[in-house]
């Protein structure tokens, strides 16, 4: 018995040995067979989970390489967009900025051979709201007539959703909100096919039906996505045949890959330190792809708590942070220091802003006519987020130096989350924030809202800030608009200093020399639609 | 196994023999006495930190970053611009309080719940085994991350995850001891003069466990301070600053191909710390074990 | 044999339930909000409130765990907050790259393991027995995402033997990360083999094999290492717990999609029935290994019989 033991461990290994030899022709004809299509292969850090861009607030691969939204926006330069034609050729507004009216482009053919109607798109937006389908993404529709009954549950459909004839959907809205249509082209509402979602049920997001220029023909969970072109797709097939995402959680890993030959893109937003190596190397530092990402990095100062509740202190903080060393370090110089909440290349964005240049001296005589005795403040963040620490050691540092002792006090993410929603617990944290839709309201409504101000810890108390974000939302002359907005923008920022603005950071990618018109996308997402990438 | 209690009879007898003959057997033993040696230097360093270091390891200074090894920076410095080599001396502390502060409260937990188990057995031993076996279950890393998640990151945090996870072990190993020592003559001598239970473990048992629980905390010590460094590794471990060695090897893998020694050095510091205390256990054991097994 | 295993039912799933409440409850007091962690910065108040009613996060953990042990036993385990996939089936996805990886890490572990425990037995005190056991002991000795990159850069990039991550290339993609995790459970087995079979050659059978002048070879083949095996097989289910240990980093480095895999996935999205579910299975595995480890014992070791 013992002795077929060990002779059968010996016999194991033998076939192992055989079987990796074995192997090793296999899939050298397996890679040769693959080359003949043309595919990108990607690499991404978690699995989606969902293709259902109804239920995921950052997992937008999926949703926007399957699916079409009614408009779309489109990246007409570094950092600028506009909003295009996307299911809907054409849409018109009422003059009270309440009826939004779309005609779909007629024949449209989701990937089960359906054709697109009024209906879908009906449908689509109500599932959005109805209560049983548990969305995340509500928000952007949330502003339709009905929708809050019908979220509540006191309503079986949602009042403003009417399909007025096959290709005409008409949307009436509770009251105007100038954004709606940007935010109509967010990844989270692409168009669903009613027969086909409604089949799939709860393994719609696994078994995703779209209109998209790519259609789901593989997922092993956790291991990879492939994704095929759509044929019949309506504005005409994709350049490349097939898309493989794999699943590598490893920055590590991934930049190995990467220069093994085996995938095609590197993202460098997850091995930021790996910046100089690529930009320097003269293999790949044609290779670098970068864009600007509509983004802010930034400190919130929350006004409720000792000593921030000091306007000089606040104030002494604007003044006490190098900017510059900060990006020279960590970033290696891809951003520029950031003058106000709202990012160059977002609508509104305010590009007179004076800006704080580095002055110890003042932010040191700022902190002494404060009248505030040893200041001392705790940084909040999440355990482990490298790239935030790093900052706020660094800060930690420069505040020091100004006379303001900080404590970085690290939690994990549930007590975090839990906590910032008080509004009465965290004093100071760094995080960051891009655009979701092309409007400032993006920006300044969701941290300065009356709520939202108490929920992100700003604790904003400024009356002024309030009646401008308000009177945007309901005005719709662009111009008078982005005017409220910047307004409100200058008292949070310089009269208040309620908001530490820091940087906005480009997005670099290294992408192989086969790969040819890869774009950052508009917002600087990592998430982005591949139909216009060519592979040679 | 049943013969601990003859072996202590006999430390009681002629003690010096005993030690003398388990220090001859573990001399012989090169290796053995290369983890002692090693485990010396970690002590020296960890006591010593502060005036072995040459700078202070905790200070940023963002001039310095990624300064390669020599001149000024024997191991160079990390993306602070912090002196590695300081971080490593100060980190042997941190890597000893790992490695102690759980395998000692493990071990007492375990020592104790293990003797209790063992002389009462019933229902009393039939609940503490069973806990032992849920707990010996779980993968351990697997439990002692659900506990940091629990309780957050921390290095407080760490030593109770770590207790958790190691009292099991512990536990299973006395209790044997126990069940088979509580046959003896000496144990049911005392029983039977009416000593008390909790007398007779604290004098007749857990001197005879000691052996065995010796050997077992030095081979736990370095388990400790590797699960520390797969916890830094998922991000549940030490809170940084902390110039812990698991969480430097952990941040400075991403610099393994650009500024090596962010990893490299500390990693190496582990390597021979383990090593260190794994050979010292391993020597102990051999050296003990015929003493263990001795007719 | 047949009613020694049925006697060892009631127990195993008296673990089992204790398993799952030990992980039930210490997860279930986490402070903070699930919800408003899925949806992470881009977050509405009124939202949270919404589906976290909808999700019955409101109820006390007791009526939560009745809840989640009455949907366990029929086989549903939850879904996950930011997967929106069914617990359950997640995990049987992923069982058999676990089981891959297990069955050849555990390979590796036995040979690197039997092989330096035989060598330094042998020769005990020399040079070989030092070097045999420190080359065991090096694999619990480094960190396994330090190793793991180490050889992912020499066999993955420089060498461009072996790929550097995923499953794709069958037994070929195993070998590194089998490699790392078995290495690193290679310790305890070769200190096993070592003690055993030192305690075997000092029997009498052994010596008077000696003594009638075979040669070393056949002798320690013969007797000793048939002996020393058999403790080797009974601690396979606490080698189980311990790749599983280690498989957590493996996968992640290696990008294999196994219960590891899951498990920190879900730390990091905080996503709570995945990590409930991942880590009740990874410990029944171990329950249920260890029950076939009992039973292999008893079949294997004629001298013991449980009646």
């Amino acid at each position: 018995m013992k002795a077929r033991l060990s002779a059968a461990l010996i016999a194991t290994i033998f076939t192992v040995a055989l079987a990796l030899n074995g192997c090793s022709s296999k899939s050298n004809t397996g890679n040769d067979a693959a080359s003949a299509a043309k595919t990108l292969t990607i690499a991404i850090s978690t699995d989606p989970g969902t293709a259902d861009g109804q239920m995921t607030t950052e997992e937008y691969l999926l949703p926007l390489n399957l699916f079409d939204r009614l408009v779309e926006v489109e990246t007409t330069g570094p950092g600028q967009s506009k909003i295009v034609p996307g299911l809907a050729d054409k849409w018109d507004v009422s003059a009270d900025g309440k009826v939004y009216t779309f005609s779909l482009h007629p024949g449209v053919k989701f990937h089960n051979g359906e054709v697109l109607t009024a209906d879908d798109v009906v449908y689509t937006f109500d599932r959005m709201l109805n209560p049983k389908t548990k969305a995340l993404n509500t928000d952007f529709l949330d502003m339709i007539d009905g929708a809050k009954e019908r979220m509540d549950g006191k309503a079986d459909a949602t009042k403003g959703l009417q399909a007025i004839d096959k290709n005409t959907v008409q949307i009436t809205l509770a009251a105007p909100f100038a954004p709606f249509l940007a935010g109509l082209a967010t990844p989270g509402v692409g168009i669903y096919n009613k027969k086909a979602t409604e089949a799939g049920g709860d393994k719609f997001g696994q078994e995703p039906v779209g209109t998209g220029p790519f259609r789901l023909k593989k997922w092993e969970y956790n291991a990879e996505l492939v994704l095929e072109a759509f044929p019949d797709y309506f504005r005409g097939k994709a350049r490349i045949d097939q898309i493989i995402a794999k699943v590598i959680p490893s920055a590590d890993t991934q930049r190995l890959e990467f220069e093994a030959g085996t995938i095609d893109v590197f993202d460098l937003d997850g091995a930021r330190t790996q910046i100089p190596y690529f930009r320097d190397n003269a293999k790949w530092q044609s290779q670098v792809v970068s864009g600007p990402r509509v983004g802010t990095y930034y400190y919130a100062l929350n006004q409720a708590m000792k000593p921030l509740d000091n306007l000089k202190i606040r104030q002494a903080i604007q003044y006490g942070i190098n900017r510059e060393l900060l990006l020279e370090k960590f970033y290696y110089k891809t951003g520029v220091p950031a003058k106000g909440v709202l990012a160059p290349g977002l609508a509104g964005y305010n590009a007179a802003l004076p800006g704080f240049t580095y002055d110890p001296e003042k932010a040191k005589t700022l902190v002494k006519e404060s009248g505030v005795a040893s200041p001392t403040i705790d940084i909040w963040q999440v355990t482990d987020s490298a790239d935030t620490l790093k900052i706020n050691e660094a800060v930690q540092a420069m505040l020091g130096e100004i006379g303001i002792k900080v404590n970085i006090k690290q939690v994990d993410s549930a007590t975090w989350s839990a906590s910032r929603k008080t509004g009465n617990q965290i004093a100071m944290y760094h995080s960051s924030w891009s655009a979701d839709f092309n409007d400032p309201d993006n920006f300044l409504y969701t941290f300065f809202a009356p709520n939202n101000s108490v929920a992100r810890s700003f604790n904003e108390k400024n009356a002024k800030v309030f009646e401008s974000l308000d009177k945007a939302r309901q005005v719709t002359n662009m111009a008078e608009r982005y005017k409220l907005y910047q307004d409100a923008e200058k008292l949070v920022v310089y009269d208040d200093a309620a908001f530490v603005p820091l940087f906005h950071l480009e997005h670099l990618f290294v992408v192989a020399a086969k790969v040819k018109n890869f774009k950052v996308s508009w917002n600087g997402w990592s998430n982005m639609s591949y139909y216009g990438i060519k592979v040679e | 196994m049943n013969h601990m209690a003859e072996l202590s009879e006999e430390l009681e007898l002629q003690g010096t023999t005993f030690l003398g003959d388990v220090w001859t057997a573990f001399r012989r033993n090169r290796l053995a006495m290369a983890g002692v040696l090693l485990v010396l230097l970690l002590l020296i360093v960890a006591v010593f930190a502060p005036w072995i270091a040459p700078h202070d390891p905790y200070k940023v200074n963002l001039t310095d970053q990624f300064l390669a090894p020599g001149g000024k920076y024997w191991l160079g410095t990390d993306m602070y611009g912090r002196d590695v080599l300081s971080r490593i001396i100060y980190g042997a502390r941190i890597s000893l309080v790992i490695g102690l502060v759980p395998t000692l409260v493990s071990t007492a937990i375990g020592t104790l719940l293990g003797m209790t188990a063992g002389y009462f057995g019933g229902r009393t031993d039939g609940l503490i085994m069973r806990l032992a076996d849920i707990v010996l279950a779980f993968p351990s890393l697997l439990l002692a991350m659900v506990v940091m998640y629990t309780l957050g990151a921390s290095l407080i945090n760490i030593f109770i995850a770590l207790s958790i996870v190691g009292w099991a072990g512990m536990a299973r190993v006395v209790r044997a001891q126990t069940l088979s020592l509580k046959e003896r003559e000496f144990v049911e001598a005392a029983r039977a003069a009416g000593v008390k239970p909790w007398v007779i473990m604290r004098r007749h048992i857990a001197p005879n466990c000691l052996p065995q629980i010796l050997i077992l905390m030095t081979l736990a010590i370095p388990g400790a301070i590797m699960s520390e460094a797969s916890l830094s590794f998922l991000g549940v471990g030490a809170a940084p600053p902390t110039a812990s060695w698991g969480l430097m090897v952990s941040n400075g893998r991403e610099y393994l191909l650009t500024a090596y020694w962010n990893s490299v050095y500390p990693g190496f510091a582990i390597l021979l710390t383990v090593l260190g205390f794994n050979f010292f256990g391993d020597g102990l054991r051999d050296a003990l074990d015929p003493f263990l097994k001795r007719q | 044999m047949l009613r020694y295993i049925l006697s060892r039912i009631p127990v195993t799933i008296a673990i089992i339930i204790g398993i799952t409440a030990v992980t039930f409850f210490l997860l279930n007091v986490v402070p903070g909000d699930p919800v408003a962690l899925m949806m992470k910065e881009h977050i509405n108040p009124e939202t949270i409130a919404r589906v976290r009613n909808e999700m019955h996060l409101d109820d006390p953990a007791i009526v939560r765990y009745g809840r989640f042990m009455w949907g366990a036993v029929q086989g549903d385990l939850g879904r996950s907050y930011k997967l929106n996939r069914p617990v359950a089936s997640l995990i049987i996805g992923a069982l058999p790259n676990t089981l891959k990886l297990t069955a050849a890490a555990l390979l590796v572990a036995w040979v690197v393991g039997i092989v330096a425990g035989v060598l330094s037995a042998v020769k005990q005190y020399s040079a070989v027995d030092y070097g045999a056991m420190a080359f065991a002991l090096l694999g619990v000795s480094v960190p396994i995402f330090w190793s793991g990159i180490l050889l992912q850069y020499l066999f993955g990039l420089k060498l461009g033997w072996l790929p550097i991550s995923g499953m794709k290339d069958g037994l070929r993609s195993l070998a590194l990360p089998a490699i790392v995790l078995g290495w690193a459970s290679a310790a305890s087995i070769a200190r096993l083999t070592r003690s055993s079979l030192l305690e075997v050659m000092r029997t009498d059978y052994v010596r008077t094999a000696y003594a009638k002048g075979l040669r070393d070879l056949p002798v320690i083949i013969r007797h000793a290492l048939q002996n020393s095996l058999l403790p080797v097989v009974t601690v396979m289910a606490m080698q189980i717990a311990g790749m599983l240990s280690g498989s957590v980093i493996t996968e992640s480095i290696f990008g294999i999609g196994g219960i590891g895999r899951v498990s920190v996935g879900a730390i990091q999205a905080r996503d709570m029935p995945l990590l409930q579910g991942a880590v009740i299975f990874a410990a029944v595995l171990v329950v249920l290994a260890n029950l076939l480890a009992d039973l292999a014992y008893a079949f294997l070791d004629p001298r013991i019989r449980y009646d």
